[in-house]
C-alpha cells in the first residue's frame, strides 16, 4: 500500500492545477449569463463542473500523496503578473502536502453538497441562481487551495466572502436573512482588513508573497524574526498576528464569531458549504500555511500565546452555548465555532499536524451533520404540511402538492409559517422511525463529533490534539498548554453532551408534534451524499493513527502517521512529536463516553414529551448561555447602535440648518448614546460608556458634514487629500 | 528665439486661453467651440513633437468625434442658454487647482529649488529631513535621438505583438464594443407607454417589498420559552 | 539651439508646464461647473494634458519605444468611450429629471 519506491510526479500536474478551479467558475458564468432560465440545465452544469474539478484534483492528489519531499519542492507554476518598482509580483498555482490534502477534501465535499442541493432546493423559484452562486463558491475555494501565494489566496478569499453574502441572504425577502448576510459580510470584513495589512507588511518586508519562498526559506524567516516591529513583537510575530486576524474573521473565532450562527439563515446546503468544506476551513487553512512564521517568531512568543488563548476560549465558549440552543442548525453552528477553536488552539500550542488532521476530519463529519439536519428540516416541513393539509380537511396525504407550494412560497412570503419552526428541536422527536437513513447518518456524524472511541474519525483527530496539549502542558510543564488542555477537555465533554442531547431530542422518544409524526424520508439525491459522507466520517481518521497506539497502530501497519509524514516536509523545523501516552487517550475516551452517558441520562432515559420543559433550562446560567453570552447584544450596544444613530442623525441633518442641527443633535445624540449604553451597562459593566460615547459623538459630528451626496464635493475632498499626499511625498520625502 | 519656440508659445497661449474660456463661460455652446480650438492646439504640439500620426488622430478623434458629440449634447440639453457658470465650491476648487499647478511647476519645472528643512524645529523632526531636498530640474535621461523613420510601423506591430500590447489592445476593442451597445441602450428614446409600464412595475415591486418588511406575528405555540431567532436582533 | 537637450529648441519642461496648466484647468472644470456636459469637457482637457505629457516623454526620453505611443492611443480610445457613455447618461438623466446639474443628482443617497 505504501510503496517505498521513489515516486515522481508527472509533468502535467501543474496544468491540472491551473485547470482544477476552472470548471465551477466557468459554470458560474454560464449559468449566470446564459442558462438562468433553465433550472434542470443549471443544476446539471454545476454538478458536472464540480465533478470535473474533483476528478482533476484527485488525479493530482493520487500522484503526489506518496511523495516524501513534496513540501521541500512543491509542484508550482508561476508567471510574473505585476511589476512593482524593483520587484515583480509573481502569481501562480502550486501544490504542497497541505494543499494536496485539501485538494482531496474540498472538491469531494463540495460535489456531495452540490448533489444534495439538487434535491434540497428542488422547489425553490431561484434554483438556477442558487447553483450559480454555489459554483462560484466551490470554484473560489478550489482556487484558494491551489494558490501558491497570498495575493491570489486573498482574491479567492474575498470572492468567497461575496458568495457567502449572497447565499446567506439567499431568501432575500426575509429580513432576518438579509440582515444575517450583511452581518456576516461586515464582520468578516474586520478580519480581512487585518489580513490585508498583514499582507502589505509581509510584502514590504520580503518583496514576495509566495508561500514557498517565504515560509520554506530559513533566511527570510530568520530575517523576519529578527526585524523588530511594534509592541516588542518581531516582524514575524506581527505579520502572523495580522494574518491570524483574517482567520479570526473567516473561521469565526472570538471576538468575531457572531456572524456564523446567523449565517444559518441561508439554505442548509450553504451552511454545509460555509461550515465544513469552504469558508471556515479557509481561515484555519491559511493559519496553518503561516505556521512556519509563528514558529520562526520563537517558541513562547506572543503570537503563539494569542492564537492558543483565542482558540481555547472559543472552543470552550462555543461548546457552552451549543448546550443551550434549540434550533437544530444553531447547535451545529456553535459546535462548528467550538471545533474551529480546537484547531486554532492546537495551532497555538504548536500541534501543526493535529490541527490539520482535525480540520480534515471535521470537514467531513460537519458537512454530514449539516446535510443530515437539512434532511431533518426538510422532512419536518414536509410532515408539517402533510399534517396541516390533513387537518384542513384536504384529502389525506396530499403532501406533495402542499410541500411544493410551501417551498415555492419561501421567497414570496418571507417565512413559511409564522407559528411553526421546523428547525426547533422541541418540535421534533421520534424521527428515527420516520427517517431511518437520515437517523443512521446523523448518528454517525454525531458520534464523530462527540469523539466516540476508535470507530470514528473525530476521535483520532481530537485525541491527537489532546496528546499534543498534554505532552506540552503536563509532561513538559508549559502553563499555556496545560490551560489549553483543560479547556479543550471540558469542551469535549460538553460536545459529547450536546450532541447526545441533539440526537435524542430529534430522533428518539415520541413525536412531539403532528409535523414530526408525519415527517418523511428525503429523496435519494439527498440521502446518497449523506451515506458517502458517513463513510468518510467513520474511516478518514485512519490516515493518521499514532504508530504505537495499542492494537490500531499495528492494524494499519505502515500506514500509521501517514498525514504526519506527508505534512512533515512542510516545515523546516519539525515540532517535537509527543511519544504515545495513555493518559490523554484515556481522557478523550472518558470525556466522550462520559458526555454521551450524561446526555443519555438526562434526555434518553425519559425522553421529552410535548410541552415539557427542557432540563437544561433549569441550569442557573441557562439564559446567559441561550443568549450566547450576550456578545451580540454587547456589539449591538457599542458598535451598531452608535453607527445607526450617526446615520440617522445625518439623514436628518441634511435637511436642516447647520446650527440648528448641531444644537439639537447634540442633545438627542447624548440621549440616544446613553440609551444604547444603558443596555450595555446592564449586560456587562459600567465605566467605558462616557468616554466611548464622547468619542462617537465627536466622530459623528465630524462625519455628518462630509456626506453630502454631491459628487463634486467628494471629488474636491479627494483632490485635497491628493494634494496633501503630493506635498508630503514630493517636498519632504522625494 | 527659433521659429519653433515662437510657434510653441503661440500654441501654448491658444490652448491655455481657450481652455480657461471653456471652464468659465456661461454659454456652453461657445465653450464647446473653444474646446475645439484647445484640441487643435494640442494637435499642434504633437506636430512639434515630430508625431504626425497622433496629430492626425487627435484631429480625427477629438475634433471629429468627441467635440461633435459634445456639441450635440449641449444642444440636446439646452446648454446653449445662459447658465450659472460655477457652483458653490468654485472658489476653493480654484485655489486647490492653482495649488496643484504650483506643486507640479515646482516639482517638475525647469527651476532648481533647494528646500532645507533640517533647521526648522518641528518639520525636521516630523519628516526626518536630515538633508536638503532638491526640487525641479529633474535630471531626465534624455535619449537625444531622432524619431525612427519607421515609428508608425513599429507602433502598429507593438499593438498586435503578444509580448507587448496585444492583450490591452483586445481589451480596449472589447470596451469600445460594449460602450457602443451601452451608449445606445442608455440614451435610446423610449415610448411613453413603455416608460409608464416600467415605472409601475418598479412601484409594485417596492410596495411588495414594503409589505414583506412589515412585522409579522411570530409567537411560538409549542413549549413556551425563548426560541432563538435572528429576527429579534 | 542654445538649450541642451532641447528638441527644435524647446526644452521638455515647457511641455510639462503647459500640460500641468491644462490639467489644473480641466480639474477646475470638473469640480466647479454646474453642468454635467461642462464637467465632461473638463475631463477631456485633463485627458489631453495626460496625452501631451505621454507624447512629450516619448519624444524626449524614448523615441524608439512604442510604449508611450501605445498608452497615448489607449487614452484616446478610453476618452472616446467615456465621452460616449457619459453623454448618453447625461441625456438619459436629462430626459427624466430635466436637469443636468450634478448637484441635483442625489437619488442614490438615502
Amino acid at each position: 500500500m505504501f510503496a517505498e519506491a521513489p515516486v515522481t510526479a508527472p509533468p502535467y500536474l501543474a496544468t491540472l492545477l491551473w485547470l482544477a478551479p476552472l470548471p465551477p467558475l466557468v459554470a458560474f458564468a454560464l449559468i449566470a449569463l446564459f442558462f438562468n432560465r433553465y433550472r434542470q440545465l443549471s443544476s446539471t452544469i454545476a454538478v458536472v463542473s464540480m465533478l470535473a474539478s474533483t476528478v482533476m484534483s484527485f488525479i493530482v492528489f493520487f500522484n503526489v500523496w506518496q511523495l516524501k519531499d513534496l513540501g521541500k519542492a512543491p509542484i508550482r507554476s508561476t508567471f510574473p503578473w505585476l511589476p512593482t518598482g524593483d520587484t515583480v509580483l509573481n502569481i501562480g498555482v502550486g501544490v504542497d502536502p497541505l494543499g494536496a490534502t485539501f485538494l482531496f477534501m474540498v472538491p469531494l465535499a463540495c460535489s456531495l453538497i452540490f448533489i444534495y442541493s439538487t434535491g434540497y432546493m428542488a422547489n425553490d423559484p431561484y434554483y438556477s441562481r442558487f447553483f450559480a452562486y454555489l459554483s462560484l463558491f466551490g470554484g473560489s475555494m478550489m482556487g484558494l487551495v491551489v494558490s501558491d501565494n497570498l495575493l491570489t489566496l486573498f482574491i479567492f478569499w474575498e470572492l468567497m466572502g461575496f458568495c457567502s453574502y449572497s447565499l446567506i441572504g439567499f431568501f432575500f425577502r426575509k429580513p432576518s436573512a438579509y440582515r444575517a448576510a450583511v452581518k456576516a459580510f461586515m464582520t468578516t470584513r474586520v478580519g480581512d482588513m487585518l489580513l490585508l495589512l498583514g499582507m502589505a507588511y509581509l510584502y514590504t518586508q520580503t518583496g514576495t508573497l509566495s508561500f514557498h519562498e517565504i515560509l520554506h526559506n530559513e533566511e527570510v524567516l530568520t530575517k523576519l524574526a529578527e526585524t523588530p516591529a511594534v509592541f516588542g513583537l518581531s516582524a514575524a510575530a506581527a505579520i502572523a498576528l495580522l494574518i491570524f486576524g483574517g482567520t479570526v474573521g473567516k473561521s469565526a473565532q472570538w471576538p468575531l464569531h457572531v456572524w456564523l450562527p446567523d449565517a444559518m439563515e441561508g439554505p442548509t446546503p450553504v451552511s454545509a458549504m460555509i461550515h465544513a468544506a469552504t469558508m471556515v476551513s479557509a481561515g484555519v487553512f491559511m493559519l496553518l500555511r503561516f505556521f512556519p512564521l509563528l514558529q520562526a517568531a520563537g517558541e513562547h512568543n506572543t503570537a503563539f500565546l494569542v492564537v492558543a488563548l483565542i482558540g481555547a476560549f472559543t472552543a470552550f465558549m462555543g461548546a457552552t452555548i451549543a448546550v443551550a440552543q434549540y434550533d437544530i442548525k444553531r447547535v451545529l453552528a456553535f459546535s462548528t465555532i467550538s471545533q474551529l477553536g480546537f484547531m486554532v488552539a492546537a495551532t497555538g500550542i504548536g500541534a501543526y499536524v493535529a490541527a490539520a488532521f482535525h480540520l480534515l476530519t471535521h470537514a467531513f463529519f460537519k458537512a454530514l451533520l449539516f446535510l443530515a439536519s437539512g434532511s431533518v428540516i426538510h422532512g419536518v416541513e414536509h410532515g408539517h404540511h402533510a399534517a396541516h393539509a390533513h387537518h384542513a380537511g384536504h384529502h389525506g396525504h396530499s403532501s406533495h402538492a402542499g410541500h411544493e407550494e410551501e417551498h415555492g412560497s419561501e421567497h414570496e412570503e418571507h417565512a413559511h409559517d409564522h407559528d411553526f419552526d421546523p428547525q426547533d428541536m422541541r418540535n421534533m422527536g421520534g424521527l428515527a422511525r420516520r427517517m431511518p437513513i437520515t437517523f443512521a447518518t446523523f448518528l454517525i456524524g454525531g458520534a464523530a463529533l462527540a469523539g466516540v472511541p476508535f470507530i470514528t474519525a473525530g476521535f483520532w483527530s481530537k485525541d491527537e490534539i489532546f496528546a499534543d496539549a498534554y505532552y506540552h502542558g503536563l509532561v513538559k510543564g508549559d502553563g499555556l498548554a496545560t490551560l489549553v488542555f483543560v479547556l479543550l477537555v471540558l469542551s469535549a465533554l460538553m460536545t459529547a453532551f450536546y450532541t447526545t442531547r441533539q440526537i435524542v431530542m430529534t430522533f428518539l422518544g415520541e413525536p412531539r408534534t403532528e409535523a414530526a409524526a408525519h415527517a418523511e424520508e428525503s429523496v435519494p439525491s439527498m440521502t446518497f451524499p449523506l451515506i458517502v459522507l458517513a463513510v468518510f466520517a467513520l474511516f478518514i481518521g485512519f490516515i493518521n493513527v499514532p504508530k504505537d497506539f495499542p492494537v490500531f497502530g499495528a492494524l494499519v501497519g505502515g500506514g500509521a502517521f501517514w498525514l504526519k509524514n506527508f505534512l512533515a516536509s512542510m516545515l523546516l523545523e519539525k515540532p517535537e512529536a509527543p511519544p504515545f501516552n495513555a493518559v490523554p487517550v484515556l481522557f478523550s475516551i472518558v470525556v466522550a463516553l462520559g458526555g454521551i452517558a450524561l446526555g443519555y441520562m438526562v434526555y434518553g432515559v425519559r425522553p421529552l414529551t410535548a410541552g415539557q420543559t427542557d432540563p437544561v433550562e433549569r441550569l442557573p446560567f441557562f439564559k446567559f448561555l441561550h443568549n450566547r453570552w450576550y456578545w451580540d447584544d454587547l456589539y449591538r450596544a457599542i458598535f451598531v447602535k452608535p453607527m445607526q444613530f450617526i446615520a440617522d442623525r445625518y439623514s436628518e441633518a441634511v435637511d436642516r440648518g447647520v446650527i440648528d442641527r448641531i444644537l439639537e443633535g447634540g442633545y438627542a445624540l447624548g440621549a440616544r448614546v446613553t440609551k444604547g449604553f444603558a443596555e450595555f451597562d446592564r449586560v456587562v459593566i459600567t465605566g467605558f460608556s462616557d468616554a466611548v460615547g464622547r468619542a462617537f459623538r465627536a466622530a459623528g459630528d465630524w462625519v455628518r458634514d462630509l456626506q453630502t451626496g454631491q459628487v463634486q464635493g467628494y471629488l474636491l475632498s479627494s483632490l485635497a487629500m491628493a494634494l496633501v499626499i503630493l506635498i508630503v511625498f514630493i517636498f519632504l520625502f522625494q | 528665439m527659433t521659429l519653433q519656440q515662437v510657434i510653441f508659445i503661440i500654441l501654448a497661449i491658444a490652448v491655455i486661453g481657450s481652455a480657461l474660456f471653456v471652464v468659465t463661460t456661461s454659454n456652453l455652446f461657445r465653450g464647446a467651440l473653444m474646446l475645439i480650438v484647445a484640441f487643435f492646439g494640442v494637435a499642434g504640439f504633437y506636430v512639434l513633437l515630430d508625431n504626425g500620426l497622433f496629430a492626425v488622430a487627435q484631429v480625427m478623434i477629438y475634433i471629429g468625434a468627441i467635440s461633435i458629440l459634445i456639441i450635440f449634447s449641449v444642444m440636446l440639453t439646452r446648454g446653449m442658454q445662459a447658465m450659472i457658470p460655477r457652483n458653490a465650491q468654485a472658489g476653493s476648487v480654484a485655489i486647490a487647482a492653482a495649488l496643484l499647478f504650483l506643486i507640479l511647476l515646482l516639482a517638475f519645472g525647469p527651476f532648481r529649488l533647494v528646500v532645507d528643512l533640517s533647521g526648522v524645529p518641528i518639520l525636521s523632526a516630523l519628516f526626518r529631513t536630515e538633508s536638503a531636498r532638491v526640487l525641479g530640474g529633474v535630471p531626465w535621461q534624455f535619449a537625444n535621438r531622432e524619431v525612427p523613420e519607421t515609428y508608425i510601423a513599429d507602433f502598429g506591430r507593438a499593438l498586435v505583438d503578444l509580448n507587448q500590447f496585444l492583450l490591452p489592445f483586445l481589451l480596449v476593442a472589447f470596451l469600445v464594443d460594449a460602450v457602443l451597445a451601452g451608449a445606445i441602450y442608455i440614451a435610446r428614446q423610449r415610448k411613453p407607454a413603455e416608460v409608464i409600464a416600467e415605472r409601475e412595475a418598479i412601484a409594485k415591486e417596492e410596495a411588495e417589498e414594503l409589505a414583506a418588511l412589515q412585522p409579522q406575528p411570530n409567537a411560538p405555540t409549542l413549549p413556551q420559552g425563548a426560541i432563538a431567532s435572528t429576527a429579534d436582533h | 539651439m542654445g538649450l541642451q537637450n532641447a528638441i527644435n529648441g524647446i526644452p521638455l519642461e515647457w511641455y510639462l508646464i503647459v500640460a500641468a496648466a491644462l490639467f489644473s484647468i480641466g480639474l477646475y472644470g470638473v469640480l466647479a461647473r454646474k453642468n454635467a456636459v461642462a464637467m465632461l469637457m473638463g475631463v477631456e482637457l485633463m485627458l489631453n494634458s495626460v496625452n501631451l505629457n505621454l507624447l512629450a516623454f516619448w519624444r524626449y526620453l524614448a523615441p524608439e519605444s512604442a510604449a508611450g505611443l501605445a498608452f497615448a492611443a489607449f487614452v484616446f480610445v478610453v476618452a472616446a468611450a467615456e465621452t460616449a457613455v457619459g453623454l448618453a447618461l447625461i441625456i438619459a438623466v436629462y430626459r427624466s429629471l430635466k436637469s443636468v446639474d450634478p448637484e441635483t443628482l442625489t437619488q442614490l443617497k438615502l
